[in-house]
């Protein structure tokens, strides 16, 4: 049986962590790239067959729970009074096609990082971290259960702090760090607070559970608690504060700002964690729960508005970065909101389509921005880049089929998903069409800064000076003088996911009779999705989203064709007499939001601090170590009792029977003459 | 059931102990007559035979027998199977830690194991022991051998001055637990613990005799735990004695000592308002007095030594909650007593880690001993530093380790017990606690090593790396998954 | 027939314990100290076969083979570390024993 071999799809990068952890350093480079990429490909293969078995099985039967123990068992992995977890997996179309975008885009960013971190020396560190990312993140997407999913939730989170920090001596990018972990934090309280809530209503944190036990998700369908009817009220407060954890993970405003900074890392980092997986697992937990999730059409409001917000935001503000990971950062950020707000309009299916072709164009962004900056010896910043089209042929292509597919153009795929979710918007109930109006005006531009970053790119004049290259430090000084093209392991991994991002749409498309949606619809609760088949409205919104992207990727052209010279749409004077109210400062100021955060948490947060900080330094530490001061005296004063003669041991032994005996007899007295 | 196969069959219910002294008797002849010369070879003896009585109490668990073999003199049953499995743990983990450590320090003598070995039989028969003179001869068979084996060391003052202060206290406490085993028999006229049990059940009499009986076997028994104020031997006698040998007898008499608490207190239970105070309050202090004294050590043997007292009060409240009985032939364990064996299975794992890093450190004629030898150990030694990490945080109770999980369960269980006092001072204490576990976590990774750095590097002790390495691989693991321990520890989850 | 009570023994093995406990409380001799503790071994051996009486049972006094014999087993030991301390350390006084302490 398949099915209990699923236990190896999170093993085998456990055991390459393990392996790399300990023997990293002294097996060579070949060896540990190779193991850790190996592994997550095998699990790529296993996930595949375990893919087939499932789709032979009737689509009632379509939900398998097995251990990931070896062998397949289940066995409890807490269990205290009626609190009990299972250390297992619930194996579904949800969470098999999250083990194949992870496996799958995970492993060819193995790849690509063998070949991207080929020179730096802490190469068995990074793919010692790499491994247990994945580890950690297919046991977040394969969890049987809420706590199971916590702990990957959590694993992932540490491998994203450890790897936006991987270049530690830089203190910029411990920073960036810090930051994302601290914001995480907020999330993670709303997760861990929603989880507990979770317990206490239903009495069980599996989400399927047995037929006996069932779990809060069948109960939650079925709107029944663990003490009589599922409250609306509760269910809305489970679904906000399971929805903050997402707004952490997932980068949604206003937790949005960590997700730029966390560009500091390598750029296979961000290509896997900061793009293709771990930013989703938001989406995929809250698709996860979507049986309690749509019990509360006050959650549903609320991702949708979150999402469609943080769309819009992001997109804007991805309009005047120059940095090229920068503006793909934002990108993500803005796709992710197109993924929360086909959620809360109830396409979840539509929804987790986008993140699987995000996870391949985006993910195929960052590999060609990092095989651009490759090429270039570390240099990031856009405004010196430019003319790379013939220079760099393959990446250029590549990152061209991405370009088509982020911007929605028609039958890339992108258009597929990004159309799904904005029908199902449109068709939604109450604001419905509002939602749709600002998704298609993001949609534009999406279409304008992915095309502003390409012409910057490659089709502008060259801006950059070849003998200077590699002075900006990062990865530079690896011997190769001047621009050139990316060695096979980075370039293959970039041609497979061009093909994906091109094609791999179609799985969700009218033509093949929307198979993508129909098979993810056993694992969610989908209450809104595009009418079938090519019909009027579908058409309608089709030709528009066609319209827009293809306008968006006009109008960027006419504009910055024009200025091959600078490849900048202002000149550099007329920016400098911008005061901070203009839109372009308004922009590049990220809305203030980041300023306004700072404000108040620094200015109005510190002066609290530094009160607080007061507060524990005279009181909590006075009062800690007056404490201490009492434990170290009379413990010093009880070391004298210690006088190491055997005789003197002896009494204390006799005085201690004597008080046992009398105080035993003394006290049992009422018992012995009643 | 007749004569021969009731011989039979207890002794196939006694197979791990009959395998452990066989083997101290194949190892004992086989040193004194066949490979004079091939010390380690007794080592290896013993370690197969530990391992093949480990392996056949794996089995005897997993068929989840139980019998009264001898009469009832001794039983066999989840408890006692648990007990007997901690306890080759231990022993395994020992034999392992001392193969190179005593040719190191020149001790290299083939009785070290043959006296381990019959240590270890006698804790498992208190374990097993059904009967309160079965109970008084395994504590003599752990405690003689145990008196010598402080005193291996022949030629050094501390461990002979260990050796003796061990012996003459050790007599002294037998001497009252006899006295208490004489006094139950007197009020009770037996001194088989299901009788004892049955005859309280019936009609629960206390009497003067029998309450001063209890106290004094507390007192006996208190004494091999280690509980305060009978405690004072403990430290010096842990300083004093090699270090492979600490770590057996910290390991191996405390469980042995609290099997055997569980045991007769159990049996004692339909008169608990007798003893219940006494359990209490030797708690109390054995807790604040573990912890209170560990703080001021800079000897790390030393430290060790009031930190198994700690231990030991926080394994007491688990006593204190203690409450199994029999139904249908079939052992139910409350919640204290399934806490008290899963703690001394983590404490097993936890102490005989900590000494064996300290045997691991040691350099030929010369311990690691105080605070100051472990300063910038990180730098020095990686290894011997980080696994000493785990085995700190684990006993000073940080997750996600097996001290932590330990002691949850105990918390748990003196909370359903409804002894919240012991909870509140375990709680407290174990702050305290935390203190001088991070102490040395401090010393070894963010203090700089003093003096020159040492140019005579440990030997190669592969032995006694693997026994840490099992350790530290048991904390975490059980630590993390404590569910795997569910098929093996029977009386843990029902 | 003019039996001796019960009690009689008790209190002459009780006494005897007691002789027995303050004399390892005040001799420094390891050797009288042990002996002291072998007074109160027999005490309690005393105390068995005087409840084994009482019961008319044999356990008493089958109770005092055992515990001879592990006292012989131990005074062996006993005697043993006893001279490995005085090789050592030239005295057996116990109070010159005290090099662990504190």
């Amino acid at each position: 049986m398949i099915f209990n071999w699923v236990w190896l799809i999170p093993a085998l990068p456990l055991f390459g962590f393990l392996f790399n952890a300990f023997l990293g350093k002294r097996v060579g480079k070949t060896v540990v790239g190779w193991l850790a990429s190996l592994v997550v490909l095998s699990g790529f293969a296993l996930s595949v067959s375990v893919l087939a078995a499932l789709l032979k099985l009737p689509e009632s039967e379509r939900q398998r729970i097995v251990g990931l123990f070896p062998g397949g068992v289940v066995i409890p992995w807490i269990h205290i009074g009626n609190f009990r977890v299972n250390y297992a997996a619930l194996v579904d179309p949800l969470s098999l096609l999250m083990c194949l975008i992870v496996t799958g885009v995970g492993g060819l960013i193995h790849v690509y990082a063998t070949g991207y971190m080929a020179e730096d020396q802490d190469y068995a560190r990074f793919f010692t971290y790499f491994n247990l990312f994945i580890f950690f993140m297919l046991t977040l997407v394969l969890a049987e259960n809420m706590l199971l999913l916590f702990v990957g939730w959590e694993g992932v989170g540490l491998c994203s702090y450890l790897l936006i920090s991987f270049w530690y001596e830089d203190k910029n990018n411990a920073l960036a760090g810090n930051k994302a972990f601290i914001v995480n934090r907020i999330g993670d309280v709303g997760f861990a607070l929603g989880m507990m809530l979770i317990f206490a209503t239903f009495g069980t944190l599996s989400f399927y559970g047995t037929a006996a036990h069932p779990g809060f998700l069948q109960m939650a369908a079925r709107h029944i608690s663990a003490h009589g009817p599922l409250l609306i009220s509760t269910a809305t407060v489970i679904g906000l504060l399971l929805f903050i954890g997402a707004c952490g993970k997932s980068a949604q405003f206003p937790l949005y700002v960590w997700l730029p900074d966390a560009m500091a890392g390598p750029t296979p980092v961000s290509a896997l964690i900061h793009a293709a997986t771990m930013v989703t697992a938001g989406v995929v937990m809250v698709s996860r729960c979507s049986p309690l999730i749509t019990d509360s059409a006050t959650v549903m409001i609320v991702i949708a508005s979150v999402g469609c917000f943080t769309a819009f935001l992001a997109a804007s503000i991805g309009l005047v970065q120059n940095d090229i990971k920068k503006v793909l950062a934002y990108s993500t950020v803005s796709q992710l909101g197109y993924m929360f707000l086909g959620c809360g309009v109830g396409a979840f299916s539509a929804g987790m389509f986008h993140v699987t072709t995000h996870a391949f164009f985006k993910g195929l962004l960052f590999l060609g921005a990092g095989s651009v900056i490759h090429a270039l010896g570390g240099e990031q910043d856009m405004r010196r880049m430019g003319g790379l089209k013939n220079r760099i042929p393959i990446t250029h292509w590549t990152m061209a089929a991405a370009w088509f597919a982020i911007a929605g153009f028609p039958l890339f795929s992108g258009f597929w998903s990004k159309d799904e979710i904005l029908g199902a918007a449109y068709v939604s109930p109450d604001a419905g069409k509002v939602l749709w109006f600002v998704g298609v005006v993001t949609a534009l531009m999406t279409a304008f800064y992915m095309s502003r970053l390409m012409w910057k790119t490659f089709y502008t004049n060259q801006r950059f000076n070849e003998a200077e290259l590699g002075a900006h430090g990062g990865h530079g000084g690896h011997g190769h003088p001047g621009v050139h093209e990316s060695p096979p392991s980075m370039t293959v991994p970039l041609i497979i996911l061009a093909a994906l991002s091109v094609c791999g749409g179609f799985i969700g498309s009218p033509f093949m009779g929307d198979a993508f949606q129909r098979y993810l619809a056993p694992a969610v609760r989908n209450t809104t999705a595009m009418p079938e088949g090519i019909t009027g409205t579908v058409l309608v919104l089709m030709v528009i989203s066609s319209l827009v992207a293809v306008a968006g990727i006009l109008w960027a052209m006419s504009l910055y064709g024009k200025r091959r010279e600078t490849g900048d749409l202002i000149p550099a004077a007329a920016k400098a007499k911008m005061g901070p109210a203009s839109p372009y400062r308004f922009l590049l100021n990220l809305w203030y939001w980041d300023a306004l955060c700072n404000k108040v948490a620094i200015g109005y947060g510190g002066v609290l601090g530094n009160s607080l900080k007061w507060f524990d330094t005279y009181i909590v530490d006075g009062v800690v170590n007056t404490l201490a001061w009492i434990v170290g005296s009379l413990a010093s004063g009880f070391r004298r009792t210690q006088t190491g003669f055997v005789r003197n041991y002896a009494l204390t032994m006799l005085i201690g029977v004597v008080a046992v005996v009398v105080g035993m007899l003394w006290g049992s007295f009422h018992f012995m003459f009643k | 059931m007749n004569g021969a196969s009731h011989i039979a069959s207890s002794l196939s219910a006694i197979l791990p102990i009959l395998i452990l002294m066989g083997t101290a008797c194949v190892a004992l002849m086989g040193d004194v007559f066949i490979w004079k010369r091939q010390r380690a070879l007794t080592g290896i003896v013993a370690l197969i035979g530990s391992v093949w009585a480990l392996v056949v109490n794996l089995q005897q668990i997993l068929g989840y027998g139980s019998s009264e073999p001898f009469s009832g003199s001794l039983v066999y049953d989840s408890l006692s199977q648990t007990t007997s499995l901690v306890l080759l743990i231990a022993t395994v983990l020992s034999v392992l830690l001392a193969i190179t450590y005593l040719r190191n320090r020149g001790l290299e003598l083939g009785e070290y194991h043959v006296l381990l070995l019959f240590s270890a039989s006698g804790a498992m028969l208190m374990g097993a022991a059904n009967d309160l003179i079965m109970l008084f001869i395994g504590i003599e068979v752990l405690s003689v051998a145990l008196y010598v084996l402080a005193g291996i060391a022949r030629t050094e003052e501390r461990s002979e001055e260990a050796a003796i202060k061990y012996f003459l206290l050790g007599a002294f406490a037998s001497g009252f637990l006899l006295y208490g085993i004489a006094l139950v028999y007197g009020a009770t006229g037996t001194t088989n613990l299901q009788q004892i049990n049955h005859l309280f059940s019936a009609k629960a009499s206390i009497t003067p005799i029998l309450v001063a009986g209890i106290g004094l076997l507390i007192v006996g028994l208190g004494f091999k735990a280690a509980l305060v104020p009978f405690h004072q031997w403990t430290p010096d006698v842990y300083e004093g004695a090699p270090t492979s040998v600490t770590a057996f007898m910290a390991a191996a008499a405390k469980v042995g000592a609290f099997a055997a608490f569980l045991r007769i207190m159990n049996a004692f239970m339909p008169v608990q308002p007798a003893w219940i105070t006494a359990i209490q309050v030797l708690a109390i202090l054995t807790m604040v007095f573990g912890n209170l004294l560990a703080v001021v050590q800079d000897n790390v043997k030393r430290m060790l030594a009031y930190s198994s007292i700690a231990h030991a009060g926080y394994v007491l409240v688990a006593v204190a909650s203690t409450g199994m009985i029999y139904r249908h032939a079939v052992l139910y364990l409350s919640q204290g007593d399934r806490a008290a064996m899963f703690y001394l299975l983590a404490y097993v794992f936890m102490t005989v880690g900590a000494f064996g890093v300290l045997v691991l450190l040691s350099r030929s004629g010369k311990d690691y001993q105080t605070m100051n030898d472990l300063k910038g150990l990180a730098r020095t030694h990686p290894f011997a530093a980080y696994t000493m990490m785990f085995f700190m945080l684990s006993l000073g109770g940080i997750p996600p380790t097996m001290g932590f999980l330990g002691k949850w369960l105990i918390f748990n269980a003196a909370i359903s017990a409804h002894q919240v006092t012991l909870a509140i001072v375990m709680a407290l204490a174990s702050v305290v606690g935390i203190y001088y576990y991070l102490r040395v976590v401090w010393m070894m990774c963010f203090q700089e090593p003093e003096g020159a750095p040492a140019t005579e590097h440990p030997v190669n002790d592969w032995a006694a790396r693997w026994s840490v390495i099992v350790s530290l691989a048991g904390t975490l693991m059980f630590g993390v998954l404590p569910a795997l321990l569910s098929p093996i520890m029977t009386g843990l989850y029902h | 027939m003019l039996a001796v009570p019960t009690e009689y023994y008790l209190a002459l093995s009780a006494i005897l314990f007691t002789i027995g406990v303050i004399g390892v409380l005040i001799k420094r001799n390891p050797i009288v100290i042990f002996m002291c503790i072998e007074l109160m071994l027999n005490a309690v051996n005393l105390t068995f076969i005087a409840f084994g009486r009482h019961f008319a049972q044999i356990n008493g006094q089958m109770y005092v083979i055992f515990v001879m014999a592990v006292a012989a087993a131990e005074v062996t030991v006993g005697l043993g570390i006893i001279v490995a301390v005085f090789r050592t350390k030239d005295t057996i006084d116990v109070d010159e024993v005290n090099l662990l302490k504190f």
